[in-house]
């Protein structure tokens, strides 16, 4: 495609900036010395996808290769995707603007269950078969990478590889054997098994999965000379660890539109629904001065006037208080802000608050996950109320007057009481502020609840727990606005339907592929958006393939259950995680990986075995 | 405080770019060309930043007009351009710079011209429109009502000529703070008296004042 077809195509779309490319910092090689071209896919909008930082530290990496070429590729929302469609218009990459068809390795980044659909449209847009076993040649090759691949078999007989862990340690190898494969003319078959031996890269096609009568997993077995289990492949030294100079800088504003410095990978809390606190482990943490010097270089070369000190829990970093003095220094000179994104309550001081206010004030937002304190503990939280309160007591007396605060339903053990709960803390958050002498003045108090609906999974200690039913957590969201007395509290949720569909890909297995592709055929897309997400659609598909996904869902499973998942080695080990569910149902807690090693085995994928945590 | 004007091309992939956005597009470049800017100094500060007058979405442009200020009285206005000229993104492009004498709200007309693709029986019936009495156009109100009127007294010059796979059509407009006619309810118009044609670009060029001196 040229410019002027470009210009056509966009008639009548809205925000045509989303497909023109041509940003700032955007990498454009001549294609005809090029070798491999890879085409990093995003499966959801442009806004979205641009604010993901595993894209920008990927498509820098790459593009460092002389002989690769990284281009982006977003979903097309549905009124270009109806323009496309009428005018033969494949999906297309933003920098070459030519269909991915014409791409050696296509890479999809998994972020989220529910974008599974919108993949499955970008392939076939451009005429590529959906089905890995029906593409024959090395070209077009289908990899997938992200969180998602931790269980990644509800969608395994649509991908090739997937990559296992985290891309900056697997990709160069990757590329450079694909490249030998491709100057060589090796076939698909004699790739992939090569490929299979590198640390993080599994191949689905070379394992075989077969079930038992009652729709559990039997058996996953590999039918080559393959590794089993599969290790994710982790980056062990941060601050020698590759990371942009620059980031492509969006024209139109995207969901992040700031610089993201990462600050360290893993968590040392050990929450026990949280699925990125166990699948990023060990942490590993980067020099106070390594990220303060990269947020600097990246600030300058993009001209963002904000940075975000990106983590799991940054309050958490060990060297938080000389990073942002370190920080401070060249922040203000340059009117730049900080922000903080991930901020634990018990971490919250009045000279952090102090510190990231001196640019500009931000809201506030803190996650308790839980109302009452034994759902703290069941769910390994490690906070008390009076901490919850103080916060609240600091952030008002420096002068912020709204805080939202981040729920759960639907955990494991759940009562009504729990939920009481939830509201009865909000009140007590109230009451706080109007006993606080030095509360901003004439400004009335807001306390923002947002529940979600708990999802169990994988390789978390909650893998084996139900999900509550549909009509069980409807029944919860109005138990709690019906136990609301002040108008001071107000409190939203996430649309319930489409965490059951979550649930069911999180903890699938490969009978799963099927359902997508029928959904995919149905029409389903941007499942994530509430704007077309149909749960009777999905409720059909499955009808029609004798599965049910109460089966996924709802149903708690044994220990002696083989999952899904037990090829894939995350580091943490099944009895650990085993451990951490008997004392959740004790409402027992675990110290922090700082306060006292948990074993949860992480840290046997460094070399040594020595986690940087064990002091 | 030294006030800067820029002027500069905003062309190719970059006529995406909505005002919005390029607002948001020139702090950051003004941020990475590393000048020192003049803050406002309100309780947000923000770089000073003027348009002299914004472009539709989709438009090309080849004078487009930016003021704002520099703290520092010694910097030349070279120096200014040549670190402008490296910070902005490959579709935009820095033309000169200087210290501005005149205010934005005195620019009264725009030249446009836009570029159609059509056959040569509706070429002619564009040319009759366009060289027609009356040009009666529909544009919606504030308050969201659609009112009707003639346009063609408010068209300061126009031309139409052929080209290879159409027209080229020259209109100058009234534009600005006052008045403003955007060239494409003329072609609407057109299209909804049957005449067929597809546009594939709209360029504004030059900008002037009320008696149609250039605006500089």
């Amino acid at each position: 495609m040229n410019e002027k077809q470009l210009t056509q195509l966009l008639k009548g779309v809205q925000k045509p900036g989303r497909y023109t490319g041509g940003e700032l910092n955007s990498i454009i090689k001549d294609k005809s010395q090029i070798d491999v071209r890879f085409a990093f896919c995003f499966p959801d909008t442009y806004e979205i996808g641009m604010s993901h930082l595993g894209m920008k530290i990927l498509y820098s990496l790459i593009n460092n290769l002389e002989w690769a070429w990284c281009e982006r590729v977003f979903a097309p929302w549905v009124d270009m995707e109806k323009n496309m469609l009428e005018q033969g218009v494949g999906t297309f990459a933003l920098e070459s603007l030519d269909d991915i068809n014409e791409f050696d390795v296509i890479g999809f980044t998994l972020q989220y269950e529910l974008c599974y659909t919108n993949m499955l449209n970008m392939l076939d847009m451009s005429g590529i078969p959906l089905y890995s076993k029906d593409r024959h040649s090395l070209k077009n090759l289908v990899v997938v990478g992200g969180p998602c691949t931790c269980n990644a078999e509800p969608i395994a007989d649509f991908v090739d590889v997937a990559f296992l862990g985290e891309g900056e340690e697997q990709m160069v190898e990757f590329l450079t054997l694909y490249r030998e494969s491709k100057l060589n003319g090796d076939t698909k078959e004699e790739f992939l098994l090569k490929a299979s031996k590198i640390k993080g890269v599994y191949v689905p096609s070379l394992y075989d999965v077969s079930y038992n009568d009652d729709g559990t997993v039997k058996e996953i077995k590999p039918n080559a000379d393959v590794p089993y289990p599969i290790t994710k492949a982790i980056v062990e030294d941060m601050d020698n660890a590759f990371y942009p100079e620059n980031f492509v800088v969006p024209y139109i504003q995207t969901v992040h539109d700031r610089a993201v410095q990462e600050v360290f990978r893993g968590c040392i809390r050990g929450c026990r629904f949280c699925q990125a606190g166990m699948i990023y482990r060990p942490v590993r943490e980067k020099s106070h001065s390594t990220v303060s010097n990269q947020a600097k270089c990246l600030c300058d070369t993009t001209g963002y006037e904000e940075v975000s000190l990106a983590s799991l829990s940054t309050s958490d970093y060990s060297e938080i208080e000389p990073l942002l003095n370190d920080m401070l220094d060249w922040t203000e000179k340059d009117k730049v802000n900080i922000s903080l994104p991930s901020l634990r309550i018990d971490s919250f001081s009045p000279e952090l608050l102090e510190k990231i206010s001196k640019v500009r004030k931000s809201g506030l937002t803190f996650a308790p996950e839980a109302g009452s304190q034994r759902m703290r503990d069941v769910i390994n939280k490690n906070l008390d109320e009076e901490t919850i309160l103080k916060t609240c007591r600091t952030a008002f007396a420096g002068g912020h007057c709204s805080v939202k605060l981040y729920f759960m339903l639907g955990l494991p053990t759940e009562t009504l009481e729990d939920i009481e709960a939830i509201g009865q803390l909000g009140q007590k958050i109230v009451d706080e502020f109007y006993h606080l002498e030095d509360r901003p003045k004439g400004k009335g108090v807001q306390v923002s609840i947002s529940l979600a609906t708990f999802v169990p999974k994988p390789h978390t200690p909650f893998q084996w727990m139900a999900q509550d039913k549909l009509q069980t957590v409807r029944d919860k969201q109005k138990h709690l606005v019906e136990s609301l007395t002040t108008r001071k509290i107000r409190v939203s949720w996430h649309d319930s339907d489409t965490s059951l569909l979550e649930a069911v890909f999180a903890r699938g297995d490969r009978r799963l592929s099927k359902i997508i592709y029928k959904a995919f055929k149905k029409g389903s897309r941007f499942d994530s958006w509430g704007d077309f997400f149909d749960i009777e659609m999905w409720k059909d598909c499955f009808d029609e393939a004798g599965l049910n996904m109460e089966f996924y869902a709802n149903r708690e499973r044994s220990y002696d259950e083989v999952m899904p998942w037990d090829h894939l080695d995350f580091g943490v080990t099944k009895s650990f995680l085993m451990r951490e569910n008997d004392k959740a149902k004790e409402a027992s807690v675990t110290p922090n990986c700082r306060q006292q090693c948990a074993g949860c085995g992480a840290n046997k994928l460094l070399c040594g075995g020595k986690c940087f945590e064990k002091r | 405080m030294k006030n800067v004007r820029l002027i500069y091309k905003k062309t190719g992939r970059s006529k995406f770019i909505s005002h919005l956005d390029l607002n948001r597009l020139m702090i950051r470049v003004l941020k990475r060309s590393g000048l020192p800017i003049w803050f406002t100094e309100g309780f947000n500060p923000h770089a000073f930043i003027t348009f002299a007058l914004p472009l539709s979405l989709g438009f090309e442009s080849r004078y487009d007009v930016m003021d704002f200020r520099v703290t520092d009285l010694d910097l030349s206005y070279e120096e200014i351009f040549e670190r402008l000229k490296s910070a902005l993104p490959p579709d935009i492009v820095a033309v000169k710079v200087y210290e501005p004498t005149t205010k934005p709200k005195i620019i009264c007309f725009a030249d446009f011209e836009v570029y159609v693709e059509c056959d040569d029986e509706n070429y002619n019936k564009l040319s009759e429109f366009l060289n027609g009495d009356e040009i009666i156009v529909e544009k919606t109100t504030k308050k969201k009502e659609v009112k009707t009127f003639n346009v063609k007294g408010k068209i300061k010059q126009f031309s139409i000529e052929k080209t290879e796979t159409g027209a080229k059509v020259y209109l100058c407009l009234p534009a600005g703070n006052i008045e403003n006619i955007n060239p494409t309810i003329i072609f609407d118009s057109a299209e909804k008296s049957g005449i067929e044609f597809d546009i594939t670009d709209v360029i504004r060029d030059k900008i002037y004042d009320e008696n149609l001196n250039l605006f500089v």
